[in-house]
């Protein structure tokens, strides 16, 4: 622990944040599922909370590993780790091996857990983005070589999942890791020009293949056309959080999560939470969220080196992302989209990987410098004093002090 | 945008890409605070709004049975009471898990002691209704089966399945009263009889429960649960005196087994009152299962008109005994037959002339005295009397006796299909034929009811009371909410003196040694009337006839009044010669009027008013 000296603050602080939003997290995902016990049937009340605890505490186990781990590792299995998403991923879409749910194949099962494959898809792809922006730095403003095979390494990633069909979460994937490639040195005019050229082909092609994207900008444009059927959901969702006020409903006091919210406890969890706790609640959840992106793009600007900055603004950016696509579905601001809010929603692979996640941001925490703290290290160097490894690593550091 | 600028300024290399990066998530960090933005306007403004239709969501209105009031008669026998008894098997199929439905099914088909089909239909119903929130599975549900049901439901064994206990009312003595009582329908709304007529009284007023429930109607306790009881119904006492219905209906059946009739109807009132004590139609019903014989359930004492025939000559007469015309012993030209100009039927008294020794020899006519004519119901006496009334003087004597209008019985009155009556207007009546038709009871259609209430008029002095059956109306709380009491309908405008002397000793006579010695009794006088009035059939008057017989008893102070109507008595009933009896008003109805006074009077605890009699005759 010799060199805890460095960023301890900003690690602490980070770690926290995550913890919160786990704490929130169990509270919810308890409340908003025991109530499942019907009458009659035999149905422990603790079923969802065991599974989440599970995997909340495998997910920290998984973090606090992947924090110590010196996070240029991922950098060197960038490789593999892309290959194994990728064969997952294809390994979902073979049937007898993917489980199809609700008409879409997005799980694998392994005895009775099941994982969706996609959680992990996400991570892979961000540690591949990044190391990618990292390696091909000043080729990334070029068309042919950089923003061509960076399009094409995460298409392949969109088209698979989109085969699933998972239409929310391939746009995720593509928008998380497009944020990486910008941040890294893409060209956003060559974006514009492609997304110009693509989104209108495609989202014509998505909108007149599958049936429930069209049933879900329909029910959004007009939520009370079919209040009992696919505009049911919306509507009970905005009963819930309406219903929440200032101060809330209270804790387990959720009338909604009584059946009358479908996926209570996965997908719409923040509408129980907005019912049972109110706005003070909700905002403060959401302020959660933002406080955990603040750090994150400090981590990212205080990183050592590029991929280290690369992975925490790739992360920062898909949690962020996926908090504010979830709550603008269930507050009904977007079309309805199977997206779950992270750290939050019931849901085992998401919430562990989610939580690796952090790991890895923590991991670049660790040896991230301040000016000040750069500073400070300039000073004891320069007294003659031995330095913390993390700092001696610091590329960002030496340059700091170099330019002092 | 300080925290944009602030994060800007934290980019160190000043890369624009990076720039473009960070303005990427400098806008999900403003997309949510936006929404926090949205969150405020649902959770805040919108508040109000969210909660009512959470509220409307969630919230059920159960309905809390009342009981039903109950029917008593006057002297507190129950006629009529609602009885929670036996269970109803339902469903509420939105708790039937679906995976469970077919065994929730097969498990109730073995405790019914159904087979497979049985469970396969039920699961079927079930799958159906899976968005429903009731299902009734089995109206009623035997006994033992109800008994292994609630067992299973105790151990949680049958998911959404509930017993209902069934809502019965029920009529103690069956047909007993039955066309007063009347009866309920299935959803326990009054079809007949008090039951119809009293519904706002007896009608429970249901009580509400307010409750939540979960989307699957599980009601969840301790949440917003307000109730509001239930208010039983009040309960209604009749003036109908058991004992005397339970007469009056036993008297009937022996009158129907003797002399199988079409229809019969009995009716006994209180002379003073005008009150109902009891009441009996053939056929009649019972109100348990009262079935769709339209016919057995009308109240024929009120529906049916009829010509009353002789039954209506006492009125004539009280009539010009009422304008000074005439006295009891006045004395009339008396001929068996009179031919009116103009009129093609002869009246005649055929077959039951006055005999020759009433005859009065007068001026070279015979004549008889006004009593004796009307003792005999002759016909050509009556229609002289009418002739010498005439027509205004007839219609208005009539129609203060009530006739031509509806009684204003409490069950009574258009909806319960009361009939008027028919009595035509003056200016329908035919000139040679109408007065001596009127005179002798025909071209006048009456019901029992209101011939009943114009003897009584003649028995209690004069005062034509609308009858009345309904005597108290007894909230839940005791509080009586509504008094029957005697009201006058018409005044018929006759003297105490013209009915309680001149044309009571009239009446007496026609019991004593008339049309109705059969109706004699030794421990009471009585006073009263036959009819025997031919049926119009196709246009012509036929062999069917309606015999009745009105009266009071005791004669010089009475204290009911009865009506015995016969209609098309059919039966062949052998005198002590082996001859049959004719029928008769005299000879149908009479006997089972008399036995009926006697009876009830003794119920009544009347004393004898002519003991010493008695004991010489005998």
């Amino acid at each position: 622990m010799g060199y805890l000296t460095v960023s301890r603050t900003l690690r602490n602080a980070y770690l926290l944040n995550i913890l919160a939003l786990v704490g929130v997290g169990v509270v919810m995902v308890f409340s908003s599922s025991a109530i499942r016990v019907v009458p009659g049937a035999e149905i422990d009340p603790f079923v969802f909370i065991k599974r989440h605890l599970m995997f909340v505490g495998l997910g920290i186990a998984g973090m606090a590993v992947v924090a110590r781990l010196d996070y240029r590792l991922w950098q060197k299995f960038a490789k593999p780790i892309y290959l194994l998403g990728l064969a997952l991923l294809v390994l979902t879409l073979i049937p007898g091996v993917g489980t199809e749910f609700n008409g879409a194949r997005r799980w694998l099962r392994f005895g009775g857990v099941g994982i969706q494959p996609s959680d992990f898809a996400k991570l892979a792809l961000l540690i591949s983005a990044a190391t990618y922006a990292a390696v091909r730095r000043n080729e990334l403003g070029s068309i042919r070589r950089g923003f061509l095979p960076g399009c094409m390494f995460v298409g392949i990633y969109v088209v698979l999942t989109m085969a699933q069909p998972d239409f929310g979460t391939s746009l995720f994937l593509a928008a998380s890791s497009f944020v990486v490639l910008l941040a890294g040195g893409l060209r956003v005019r060559h974006l514009a020009i492609a997304a110009l050229i693509v989104l209108p082909f495609a989202s014509i092609v998505m909108y007149a293949k599958f049936d429930h994207i069209q049933d879900r900008i329909m029910t959004f444009l007009d939520p009370a056309k079919d209040p009992r059927g696919k505009g049911h959901q919306v509507k009970q969702s905005l009963i819930a959080i309406g219903s929440g006020g200032m101060e809330g409903q209270g804790l387990g006091n959720s009338m909604q999560k009584l059946y009358y919210l479908p996926e209570q406890e996965t997908d719409f969890i923040f509408a129980v939470l907005a019912e049972e706790t109110g706005f003070i609640g909700s905002a403060l959840t959401l302020v959660l969220f933002v406080s955990l992106m603040i750090i994150g793009t400090k981590v990212a600007a205080r990183a050592p080196d590029r991929f280290g900055s690369l992975l925490a603004i790739g992360i920062t950016a898909a949690i962020g992302l996926q908090a504010a696509i979830n709550v603008a579905v269930v507050t009904a601001s977007v079309p309805t989209k199977g997206i779950g809010l992270p750290f939050i929603s019931f849901g085992g692979s998401s919430c562990f990987f989610y939580l690796v996640g952090a790991g890895l941001v923590l991991s670049v925490a660790r040896r991230c410098v301040s000016e000040k703290e750069a500073f400070a290290l300039l000073q004891q160097e320069m007294a003659g004093e031995r330095l913390p490894e993390s700092a001696r690593l610091s590329a960002r550091a030496r340059r700091i002090v170099a330019s002092s | 945008m300080k925290l944009l600028f602030w994060m800007l300024r934290e980019t160190g290399g000043g890369v624009s890409p990076r720039r473009s990066a960070r303005i990427v998530l400098g806008g999900v960090i403003v997309v949510l605070f936006g929404l926090s933005g949205r969150l405020f306007s649902l959770q805040v403004w919108h508040h109000d709004d969210y909660l009512a239709q959470r509220h409307a969501n969630s919230t059920r209105t159960l309905t809390l049975p009342g009981t039903r009031g109950s029917i008593f008669s006057e002297d507190k026998v129950c006629l009529g009471q609602t009885t929670f008894s036996g269970a109803s098997l339902v469903a509420n199929p939105r708790a039937v898990p679906g995976d469970q439905r077919a065994e929730v099914a097969t498990r109730l088909a073995s405790l019914l002691g159904q087979d497979g089909d049985y469970a396969r239909n039920v699961e079927n119903q079930l799958y159906e209704r899976r968005d429903k929130y009731y299902y009734c599975i089995e109206r009623e549900v035997a006994i033992d089966a109800t008994a292994k049901i609630d067992a299973e439901l105790r151990l949680g064994n049958l998911p959404g399945i509930e017993l209902r206990a069934i809502e019965t009312r029920e009529y103690p003595l069956g047909n007993f009263a039955s066309h007063i009582v009347g009866f309920v329908g299935r959803d326990m709304y009054g079809q007949e009889g008090v039951e119809r007529a009293l519904e706002s009284y007896l009608a429970a007023k249901p009580g509400k429960r307010v409750i939540a429930v979960d989307a699957l109607g599980h009601p969840i306790e301790n949440i917003d649960d307000r109730i509001e009881a239930a208010q039983d119904g009040a309960s209604v006492y009749l003036t109908i005196n058991s004992g005397i219905q339970a007469i009056v209906e036993d008297e009937l059946h022996s009158l129907v087994d003797m002399w199988e009739p079409e229809t019969v109807s009995v009716i006994v009132m209180e002379t003073n009152t005008g009150a109902i004590l009891g009441l009996a139609n053939y056929p009649s019903f019972n109100p348990n299962s009262p079935g769709s014989d339209a016919a057995a359930r009308k109240n024929i004492a009120i529906t049916d008109p009829f010509e009353p025939g002789s039954m209506f000559k006492p009125l004539i007469v009280c009539s010009a005994y009422q304008r000074g015309l005439l006295t009891p012993t006045s004395l009339v030209e008396y001929t068996p037959e009179l031919s009116i100009p103009g009129r093609k039927k002869q009246i005649t008294d055929h077959g039951h002339e006055i005999p020759n020794e009433y005859w009065v020899q007068w001026n070279g006519r015979s004549c008889v005295t006004v009593n004796r004519a009307l003792v005999s119901s002759s016909n050509t006496v009556m229609t002289r009397i009418g002739l010498l009334l005439g027509c205004d003087e007839l219609y208005d004597s009539i129609t203060k006796c009530g006739f031509g209008r509806r009684t204003g019985f409490d069950l009574g009155g258009p909806r319960f299909g009361e009939s008027a009556g028919v009595v035509r207007p003056l200016d329908k009546w035919t000139v040679p034929s109408s007065i001596p038709s009127v005179s002798i009871g025909y071209e006048v259609q009456v019901t029992p009811m209101q011939m009943l209430n114009c003897f009584n008029a003649i028995a209690n002095g004069g005062h034509v009371y609308k009858p009345w059956v309904i005597g108290r109306v007894v909230g839940p709380d005791g509080k009586v909410l509504h008094e029957g009491k005697p009201e006058i309908l018409v005044e018929s405008g006759l003297s105490e003196e013209v009915t309680r002397k001149m044309m009571n000793e009239t009446l007496k006579g026609v019991v004593e040694d008339g049309t109705a010695t059969g109706a004699q009794l030794k421990q009471y006088r009585i006073a009263g009337k036959t009819g025997t009035a031919m049926k119009v059939k196709n246009g012509q008057y036929s062999e069917d006839k309606v015999c009745s017989f009105v009266g009071y008893a005791p004669a010089d102070n009475p204290v009911i009044s009865v009506i015995v109507v016969v209609n098309e008595a059919h039966g062949k009933v052998l005198n002590k010669y082996g001859w049959p009896i004719r029928h008769y008003g005299g000879t149908v109805a009479a006997p089972t009027m008399s036995r009926i006074v006697l009876r009830s009077l003794k119920q009544l605890g009347v004393p004898e008013d002519m003991p010493e009699e008695t004991a010489s005759k005998d």
